[in-house]
């Protein structure tokens, strides 16, 4: 081997060797050896420094000795770890099967009440119905917008007169509302249902059976307050005035109507009740 | 011989006392443990050459462990203390290999 093949093994070691050199330098190398039986020089053997060195002993058995005891005592640690993952691993679990009942539960509720639900919606839907029917046949009271008719007998009218307000003209009037869509009509304070009749008793006038006094106040649901001039109910209104002499008024606002008083079927048994709604559903036009 | 006595009463005192390292010092455990071997082997190896120094034992001793300590921390805050403590541990590996590898020329003569 030629000094330049040498020195160019030498260059490409010298990095790691320097490395390696300076890395693990000895720390003793100043440190001449003594010769058997030599002792140091007392200045280097002071007592400050040999307590220091024996505290550095000390501290480098104890680090062995806890790092040992560590290391073995890791062992456990892994173990009570393990235990306590594994214990709570099957808590977890519990508490998930338990959660995963509870979430079953809940959902069997919800398709219970689903159901439910759906098994209401048609009872619901009949409810509807029947409230319909009922406020439409006058069995339930009713609130709304609507027309007040007044209408009152002739100034100085005399009992049997053509200038009183006859139960004909009533049933007219009532019939015009019908007409202009009223969804109920209430005669001083009595609900006209489809059994209830306007008839005159003598001089009074008999709205379900119940005598009435003039004014005669008919107030009707729903039906608009802009009155046509040629409606039914205007010409007939300007009719009565005309001919007879009737004082009558129209006025828009809300009305209040009560339930009627439809009474009891006689013959008629709770099988045919259908068929009964039909004939109230049939007298509103 | 008064430090190998130390070592030993260190040691005894680690058994019986058994204390336990706390959770912020347990990174710099493995740093301590190898610098301890690298004092203790270069130590050994000194006092076989007849070369032991207490003063230098000490003081290679502390400056190491601080400095290991030292760059351990660094390399914690600066998110590499795993590969700062690998490159620790490496060198002072080096270092107890080459004072191990002396020590077993001048006992063994091999």
């Amino acid at each position: 081997m030629d000094r330049a093949a040498a020195a160019g093994h030498r260059d490409a070691d010298g990095l790691l060797d320097a490395f390696i050199a300076q890395a693990v330098a000895d720390d003793y190398a100043d440190v001449a050896p003594m010769g058997p039986g030599e002792r140091r020089p007392p200045s280097r053997r002071d007592l400050p420094t040999a307590l220091i060195a024996v505290a550095v002993a000390v501290v480098i058995g104890l680090i062995g000795a806890v790092a040992i005891l560590t290391a073995r005592g890791s062992d456990d640690e892994r173990d009570r770890t393990h235990a306590e993952l594994e214990q709570r691993v099957a808590a977890q679990t519990v508490v998930v099967e338990q959660r995963q009942a509870d979430v079953d539960q809940a959902t069997a509720r919800v398709d219970a009440l689903q159901q439910d639900l759906l098994d209401s919606a048609a009872a619901e839907q009949q409810a509807d119905q029947t409230e319909r029917l009922a406020r439409q046949a006058g069995m339930a009271a009713v609130a709304g917008p609507g027309v007040v008719v007044t209408i009152d007998d002739a100034t100085g009218a005399q009992a049997g007169s053509l200038n009183r307000v006859l139960d004909r003209d009533l049933q007219l009037i009532v019939n015009a509302l019908w007409k202009m869509g009223a969804a109920g009509i209430a005669i001083n304070g009595q609900r006209l249902t489809a059994l209830t009749a306007i008839r005159s008793a003598g001089d009074a006038i008999l709205v379900d059976y119940r005598p009435l006094s003039p004014p005669y106040r008919i107030e009707a649901l729903g039906t608009s307050s802009a009155q046509p001039d040629d409606s039914d109910l205007t010409r007939l209104l300007d009719g009565l005035r005309s001919s007879y002499g009737l004082d009558s008024s129209v006025v828009a606002g809300d009305v209040a109507l009560p339930a009627g008083d439809l009474r009891t079927p006689h013959v008629a048994l709770v099988g045919a009740a259908a068929g009964e709604q039909d004939v109230q559903e049939g007298s509103t036009p | 011989m008064i430090a190998v006595i130390g070592l030993l009463a260190g040691i005894a005192l680690g058994l019986l006392w058994h204390p336990v390292v706390p959770v912020w010092a347990e990174p710099y455990l493995p740093i301590a443990i190898v610098a301890a071997m690298d004092a203790v082997v270069g130590g050994i190896r000194a006092l076989i050459e007849r070369r032991f120094d207490e003063r230098i034992f000490v003081i290679s001793f502390l400056s190491n462990v601080l400095i290991a300590a030292f760059l351990v921390f660094l390399g914690d805050q600066l998110g590499v203390g795993a590969q700062i403590s690998t490159g620790v541990v490496v060198v002072l590996a080096m270092r107890i290999f080459a004072n191990a590898a002396a020590i077993r020329r001048l006992l063994f003569r091999a």
